[in-house]
């Protein structure tokens, strides 16, 4: 009985190799094989693979270049073949085109790299399509409308009680510049004074505290994780710690840390910690009613409200408390950063 | 003769094939080659070897008949060219040239 050589071997020759070595190759390792087999069968087989695959190599492996020429292909190549002699011929061109497409591509490139840094801004929030700031248009000068962020102190708690379909509202008022002094020397920083809710309706990332709470006690302040270094060496470290805080024309005061968060690159807000609002209306001298307008307003509303049928609403509880109320209306907050300019009480560009 | 190389193993198989006479090929000269240097070799070499040497027109080739034990395969049979002959004369003539100048005193 004729041995045969292993089949999966012989198939791999006959696949890789030239037609014109094909013969001559599988021949010669056939006759050694046979000769090998009487001696030993599993040495043989062990020969026959390794000669197989020994043979695996440039000079043997066929072309598996398609010969099949097709119209589309050898016209793309030709005119490859044509833009090199070209290049070749009119070497300043060459350069000319080179550098001016590179540069432009690279161009478009850090544009597109840049709006969409721009679209993003704002946007990570988790409640950000609920998430929205009150403004007021109010009559300006020769029949012009204006469009004001600042509304009274007594709307959030207006809102709280008599709009249901408002889950968060968040009151906010940017502090002058000022220095936070903690365990080591004091730090120029920028502070802003925020309802309680502030971190539920701003989903920061919270580094160190109780999400709910960090607002809660009067002289709570929350620090970002690179002032919470600063101040005390790290964010964990900070919780509980006293801070004194200078603030121009506004006098000093003592606040304990209650949270640290981590200040996001993708943000209008421009702020290094946050005390309470509580501690504003303290240090106000303005009278509270519906004539003075100190605070910024931002809310969320609850899953499914329109946000035009909120409008109406908003509108009557205002006139309700203000005979000559402005009209009062919702911007999505993320909207602010880039549609944030007003003419006349319409949208008319921003940033 | 400048421009044509021959390597060490290239250069064995050429002698082998011309020894052979009529009856190289990759088995035989693989066998032979074996035999007189003691040394187990891959049939992969020769098989290299051979086409280096037929690309360069040292040797050519035919096909023989049909044997029943190399599974339908024909033997591919290679003779030496005048060209080869040329080269193995000259690299004879060289190695002989040189080794004349090996002076006797130093290994006496």
């Amino acid at each position: 009985m004729k041995a045969t050589p292993p089949k999966r071997a012989l198939n791999f020759l006959r696949w890789f190799c030239r037609e014109d070595c094909l013969e001559e190759i599988e021949g010669d390792l056939t006759e050694i094989f046979q000769k090998q087999y009487g001696r030993s069968a599993a040495k043989a087989k062990r020969n026959f693979m390794l000669s197989v695959f020994r043979h695996f190599r440039p000079a043997f492996i066929k072309s598996f270049k398609s010969r099949v020429h097709r119209n589309s292909t050898d016209m793309i190549r030709h005119n490859i073949l044509i833009t090199y002699r070209t290049f070749l011929r009119y070497k300043s061109s060459f350069l000319i085109n080179l550098t001016g497409l590179t540069t432009g591509l690279a161009c478009a490139l850090l544009i597109w790299l840049w709006v969409y840094d721009e679209i993003s801004i704002d946007k990570f929030h988790l409640s950000d399509n609920r998430l929205y700031q009150v403004l007021r248009n109010i009559p300006g000068p020769l029949n012009t409308i204006e469009t004001s962020e600042s509304n009274s102190a007594l709307l959030p708690p207006a809102l709280t009680a008599e709009m249901p379909e408002v889950e968060y509202v968040v009151p906010l008022r940017p502090a002058m510049p000022g220095i936070v002094t903690g365990q080591k020397e004091g730090v120029r920083a920028i502070g802003m004074f925020a309802g309680k809710d502030f971190f539920n309706a701003f989903t920061y990332r919270i580094v160190a505290g109780n999400r709910n709470k960090l607002l809660a006690q009067k002289e709570a302040m929350v620090i970002s994780d690179a002032l919470a270094v600063k101040l005390f060496g790290s964010p964990a470290n900070s919780i509980g710690k006293t801070v004194m805080w200078d603030v121009e024309r506004q006098g000093g005061g003592l606040h304990i840390v209650s949270g640290v968060f981590r200040k996001p690159e993708q943000s209008s807000m421009e702020f290094d910690f946050l005390t309470t609002h509580d501690a504003f209306l303290e240090r106000s001298r303005m009278d509270q009613n519906w004539y003075s307008n100190p605070i910024m307003v931002y809310l969320t509303l609850k899953d499914g409200v329109e946000p035009a049928a909120f409008n109406i609403k908003l509108n009557e509880l205002y006139r309700s408390k203000r005979e000559d109320a402005g009209q009062m209306f919702l911007q999505r907050f993320s909207d602010r950063y880039l549609y944030g300019h007003f003419e006349n009480g319409r949208v008319a560009g921003g940033r | 003769m400048k421009h044509h190389s021959l390597g060490e193993f290239e250069e064995l198989v050429l002698l082998m094939v011309a020894g052979l006479h009529d009856e190289a090929y990759g088995v035989s000269i693989l066998e032979n080659l074996q035999e007189k240097l003691e040394k187990r070799l891959n049939i992969s070499a020769v098989h290299m070897a051979l086409k280096r040497l037929e690309d360069k027109g040292f040797v050519r080739s035919r096909f023989g008949g049909i044997t029943a034990d190399r599974g339908g395969r024909r033997k591919k049979f290679y003779a030496i060219t005048a060209l080869g002959k040329r080269m193995l004369d000259y690299q004879y003539a060289l190695r002989t040239a040189l080794y004349e100048q090996i002076p006797k005193i130093s290994f006496r």
